[in-house]
């Protein structure tokens, strides 16, 4: 039996049935192809991470950052150093100040004394008598010895020429009278004399004296007018009349040298015209009022230069040199008036400067108008001319008065009320984030405050006008009060510094600034002088208006959901491959006073909503009624994706996240107002508690 | 990845082979191998030159295949840890794994009483114990409500292993008609070598914080070995060549064992025997590293934000643990590792000629724990063509380790394989244990059959 089950137990197949027990054949349950993925899922919890978040290490260092020494209060504050330059010339300037011209005509002048005689000796006169009376007074010169003088009937006695005038050519004369007087040298009386004057080429007849009644040795003056006549150096006159009773029985001696001397001379006369030689004379001074000129009808009354001159341009057209005085009395310079002489030769331009650097101009000297009128006082004196010349009464000194380079240390008046418009100016504030933001935030205490520094003497009032606009059409004004500038209140003092101050009580700054606003439209207006002439202005020529800006935007403030958040790309079957539910929990302890809302939303690849997780995240700390936080709250909160979500959830290929922050609402229905403080923190602990799917992790 | 694998799987392979029972062998005197069990039974061959083999064994006292795995449905199947980690909360698992390779093997009769042996051969053992929390861990997580009490454990995590090369050589000798005998001497040439000398530590892991408590100390001798096979320590693994042959030449990690063995003939039928094997260690003293820490614990609690220099949160985290354990790879110090050593214990009694039943107790004890087990055995022979024996085998409290072995002379090719469990191939979800060796030798001399002259203790 043995022998035939081991013979016909081929032991080939012993060994293959061998090999396949020791292989193994496994079961179905064993068999690794038949293993699908465990269906456990298990739960992890994890620490993500503690968050400590303190204001004070969140602040960067930034100038525009503002944290109170004494509070610890945090706020922003920005400069601007110059937001507005007044020039002095918006409020004064001198301009440019036009010529004054003036005219000294010369007028009538005075000429030398001058005369001339001429004697008509007896015997001269005897040949132009009718023959028989010549003859008869002939004989007796003849005689050797008195015998009466014979009558001589009235009739002429000749022409004759006076010895030639030195004095002048010819003249043309206004004013005055040519004295006439005859020495009777005859020894009778002379009853009647007729004399007749001309000029000798061509002969005009200047005037006639009469004479009677002219003893022997005696003489007789007759004065003939020549105003209006020309006269020659070079005159005739003639004896038209001459008549004597003679001496009757009484003997007189009688000689050919007895003569009748003729003298001329002059009287009072003025020439107008003519060839003459011109003495030295004074001329009256001449006042002429300076109007110094404004640009708008300011009034100025004191003028201290710096600089400047005083410029005369003179045209003489007067045949003599001419000396001119001028008189600045009311410009001084060390109290002391400033005068000056100037050389006008004949017939020429002169031109003469007169500094007035350093000189003080004082314009109110004219009662009827004491301001911007200054005296200018000139006089003349005419050189005697060395020889004849010409002159004419019309010949004249053209005085064109002008200033140049001036500037002023200071001026003195009333500059007038003024109205200077400040340009509208739009500025872009570009806070498009505060709209992406949303919600609402008012800052409660914001102030701006322009810091003038002003160095003009005179009141100035500004009108801020402010409005912020929205791009929808909504609009908030300043509505600030109209405020003056300080001022300093002499020339000598220190310019005025001072704020001009915009807060939540004087305007509506607050509302403003928390529209917020797209645009801001800033204009306004600088009235001088708003209340009229209430004292003296001034400005010095470095006088000028500095305003400063400085924004304090204190950090107190009410806030409504404004939203900090971003969209990402956000993969959920591959971020969240394997997780079927997940707990995120945040253990919170809060400073800050703010309550702040989390929202998580889930887009699908068509940007529509899939899931929306929304939950309160932190409480705002306990705020007392200064609006500072005096206790953190501490609050737990937990975001869950739940299981039965998790479908949806998936879809999703974007993530919205969204973290709304508002200040406690009140009972009255309005946000509290807060202050932030350096010292509040947040600390939030976040932990995530996700049960994933094992079998979903593992590759295949 | 794949070389850290190997090198876990390495790890996780063996020092405590512990329950290498290899009881199929025993008294197979048949195949020469069976003198591994028993150097003073001497074998059937009067001489015989082994040619290479191989034995596996694996054994896992702490659950079965069905204990973690769950069917789904008629068709699927799926792992589920549960029940190991419930039944046993707070415990541990883990298995051994024993490879063992014959690199030669030569043997001979000298005057028909005295046989003498010698060879070598190469052994890896591997014992891995990790806590049933970190499957918990992997499969409810840390919000599980067991770890709502518990911290994760991670106390008791020994993996050990022990890989050498064994040169022995053998002396058995036929006293008299009652009594024969023999001992082997081992010389050992460690390669690797690996033990936890202490492991503790928790995870307690929830949205407030991670919190890790650890301390434990890993010696190593001839790391460097696997590192150049498999690069784990940043070595050049396979790429920078593996090379078996640089694992013989001696490593100075040295050791002796011995094998002792006796039978007694009491009357003709029934043959006792006893023997003790593998009663030796080796010295670790050379290519040492260890792996300590310090007790301590790290916690985390989240990435630390908000401070004006964030910079990234996470950063510190591995310096932190490095501070809080002061994790070192320092040189290690000498340690001696005990081989597993079994004293086996047997009576067998010819029910027919060539036909044995007898029974074997077998005590295994590795690292100071005992191991039992026993085993009833019938074995017969065809002339000596054919050799069957069939074992059954209790231990560790498993009760269905029947096993077999067969071998088939061809001439003097001589086929063998040996398993202490064939029913794993039936029942494969409740194996616990399973060993098997396959090899061949060439055998001359086979003595002849029962029923022919023959003096000495037979078995066969």
């Amino acid at each position: 039996m043995k022998r035939f089950k081991v013979r016909t137990f081929n032991l080939l197949w012993v060994s293959l049935a061998a090999a396949t027990l020791l292989s193994g054949c496994l079961k179905d349950k064993y068999k690794p192809g038949n293993f699908i993925r465990p269906d456990w899922e298990p739960g992890f919890g994890l620490p993500l991470a503690t968050v400590n978040i303190k204001l004070a290490n969140l602040l960067e260092n930034d100038s525009t950052l503002n944290i109170d020494s004494l509070d610890q209060s945090v706020g922003i504050v920005f400069k601007v150093d110059t937001i507005a330059s007044q020039d002095l010339s918006d409020v004064f300037e001198v301009p440019a100040q036009a010529p004054t011209t003036t005219s000294l005509t010369l007028g009538a002048i005075e000429i030398n004394d001058f005369g001339t005689s001429e004697s008509v000796e007896l015997s001269d006169l005897t040949g132009n008598l009718d023959p028989a009376t010549g003859a008869a007074i002939d004989s007796g010169i003849n005689s050797g010895f008195p015998i009466p003088f014979p009558p001589i009937p009235e009739q002429s006695g000749g022409v004759y020429t006076l010895p030639a005038i030195t004095e002048f050519g010819q003249v043309l004369f206004s004013k005055g009278g040519l004295r006439i007087t005859i020495q009777n040298g005859y020894q009778t009386t002379l009853d009647s004399v007729v004399i007749e004057l001309s000029n000798s080429n061509p002969p005009s007849l200047l005037g006639v004296a009469r004479f009677g009644n002219i003893t022997a040795n005696d003489s007789a003056s007759q004065i003939i007018p020549l105003a209006g006549l020309t006269m020659q150096n070079t005159l005739d006159f003639g004896i038209t009349k001459i008549s004597s009773a003679g001496t009757g029985l009484v003997p007189a001696p009688m000689s050919d040298t007895d003569a009748l001397v003729l003298t001329i001379s002059g009287d009072s006369l003025e020439v107008i015209g003519g060839s003459v030689k011109i003495p030295s004379q004074e001329f009256d001074a001449d006042t002429t009022n300076i109007d110094f000129a404004t640009t708008d009808n300011e009034e100025i009354y004191t003028i201290e230069l710096a600089n400047g001159d005083i410029d005369f341009n003179i045209v003489s057209s007067i045949a003599t040199q001419i000396v001119l005085n001028i008189s600045m009395p009311t410009v001084t310079r060390g109290g002391n008036p400033i005068n000056d002489s100037i050389v006008i030769l004949p017939n020429a331009t002169t031109s003469e400067t007169i500094s007035l650097a350093g000189a003080t101009i004082d314009l109110t000297n004219d009662p009827n108008q004491p301001f911007n009128i200054f005296p200018v006082i000139i006089s003349a004196r005419l050189d005697s001319s060395v020889g004849l010349a010409l002159i004419d009464s019309s010949n004249r000194l053209d005085i064109t008065t002008s200033f140049g380079n001036i500037d002023f240390n200071t001026v003195l008046g009333y500059f007038g009320q003024k109205n200077i418009d400040i340009d509208e100016s739009i500025i872009d504030l570009n806070l498009s984030f505060l709209k992406d933001i949303g919600g609402s935030i008012f800052l409660a205490n914001p102030t701006i405050k322009l810091d003038v520094t002003n160095s003009i003497g005179a009141p100035i009032e500004l009108t801020l006008n402010m409005e912020g606009r929205t791009i929808d059409g909504q609009s908030v004004g300043l509505n600030a009060p109209a405020q003056v500038l300080p001022f300093p209140a002499s020339p000598n003092s220190p310019p005025a510094t001072g704020p001009l101050q915009y807060d939540r009580n004087n305007s509506q700054l607050p509302a403003l600034l928390s529209m917020p606003p797209d645009t801001l439209i800033s204009a306004g207006r600088i009235v001088l002088n708003p209340q009229g002439n209430q004292g003296l202005n001034f400005v010095t020529n470095n006088s000028s208006i500095f305003i400063s800006l400085e924004a304090d935007l204190p950090f107190e403030l009410s806030a409504s959901d404004i939203a900090f958040g971003d969209t990402i790309e956000f993969n959920a079957a591959e971020e969240l491959n394997g997780i079927v539910e997940a707990k995120m929990r945040f253990r919170n302890t809060n400073g800050f006073p703010f309550d702040m809302d989390l929202e998580l939303i889930f887009l699908d690849n068509m940007a529509a909503e899939v899931h929306r997780i929304s939950a309160p995240l932190v409480l705002s700390g306990q705020v007392d009624a200064t609006g500072r936080v005096t206790n953190p709250t501490t609050s737990l909160t937990e975001v869950l994706l739940a299981r039965a979500a998790m479908p949806e959830i998936l879809k999703a290929e974007q993530l919205v996240f969204r973290l709304r922050m508002s200040t406690s609402l009140l009972p009255s229905g309005d946000r509290q107002v807060v202050k932030i403080y350096t010292d509040y923190d947040l600390q939030m602990k976040l932990g995530l508690e996700a049960t994933v799917r094992v079998g979903d992790l593992i590759g295949n | 990845m794949r070389k850290y694998i190997l090198a876990v799987i390495c790890l996780t392979t063996a020092y405590s082979a512990q329950a290498q029972f290899n009881l199929g062998m025993h008294q197979f005197t048949g195949v020469p191998q069976s003198t591994y069990t028993n150097p003073g039974i001497l074998p059937q061959a009067r001489f015989f030159i082994a040619l290479p083999s191989v034995y596996v064994n694996y054994y896992n006292p702490t659950f079965v295949a069905d204990d973690i795995i769950r069917e789904v449905g008629d068709t699927a199947s799926m792992l589920d840890f549960s029940k190991l980690y419930n039944e046993n909360p707070g415990g541990t698992f883990g298995f051994n794994i024993e490879q063992q390779a014959e690199l030669f093997h030569v043997g001979f009769r000298i005057k028909k009483k005295n046989f003498i042996s010698f060879g070598a051969y190469q052994s890896l053992q591997t014992g891995v114990r990790l806590p049933v929390d970190l499957l918990r861990f992997v499969q409810e997580g840390s919000t599980s409500s067991y770890f709502q009490n518990n911290p994760v454990s991670l106390d008791g995590i020994d993996i050990n292993i022990q890989s050498y090369v064994a040169y022995h050589i053998g002396f058995g000798r036929q006293f008299n008609e009652k009594w024969s005998g023999g001992l082997r001497v081992k010389f050992l040439n460690g390669l690797v070598g690996a033990g936890t000398e202490y492991s503790r530590g928790s995870l307690t892991m929830n949205m407030d914080s991670i919190r890790i408590a650890s301390d434990f100390r890993y010696n190593t001798a001839g790391v460097q070995r696997l590192d150049n096979a498999f690069g784990f320590l940043g070595g050049d693994g396979i790429a920078g060549g593996f090379n078996v042959s640089e694992w013989f030449p001696s490593t100075g990690n040295t050791g002796m064992a011995f094998d002792l063995g006796v039978t007694y003939k009491p009357i003709s039928k029934l043959i006792i025997s006893a023997s003790a094997t593998d009663i030796g260690s080796i010295n670790w003293q050379n290519s040492l590293l260890s792996f300590v820490s310090e007790e301590g614990e790290y916690v985390y609690r989240g990435g630390e934000l908000g401070g004006a220099d964030d910079g990234d949160p996470f950063a510190g985290i591995a310096d932190s643990i490095q501070a809080a354990f002061n994790i070192q790879q320092i040189e290690g110090k000498a340690f001696t590792t005990q081989l597993n050593s079994r004293y086996i214990f047997s009576a067998s009694y010819e029910l027919l000629p060539n036909t044995f039943v007898g029974g074997i107790y077998s005590h295994n004890v590795f690292s100071g724990i005992t191991y039992p087990a026993f085993t009833a055995f019938a074995q017969t022979k065809f002339w000596n063509l054919l050799f069957l024996r069939a074992n059954y085998t209790v231990s560790s409290g498993t009760f269905d380790n029947l096993g077999g072995a067969l071998a088939i002379n061809l001439g003097p090719l001589q086929i063998f394989t040996v398993a202490d469990n064939l029913m794993a191939l039936a029942d494969q979800g409740n194996v616990s244990s399973f060993n098997v060796r396959l090899g061949a030798n060439l055998v001359f001399g086979m003595r002849k059959p029962r029923g022919k002259k023959n003096q000495d203790i037979d078995l066969d």
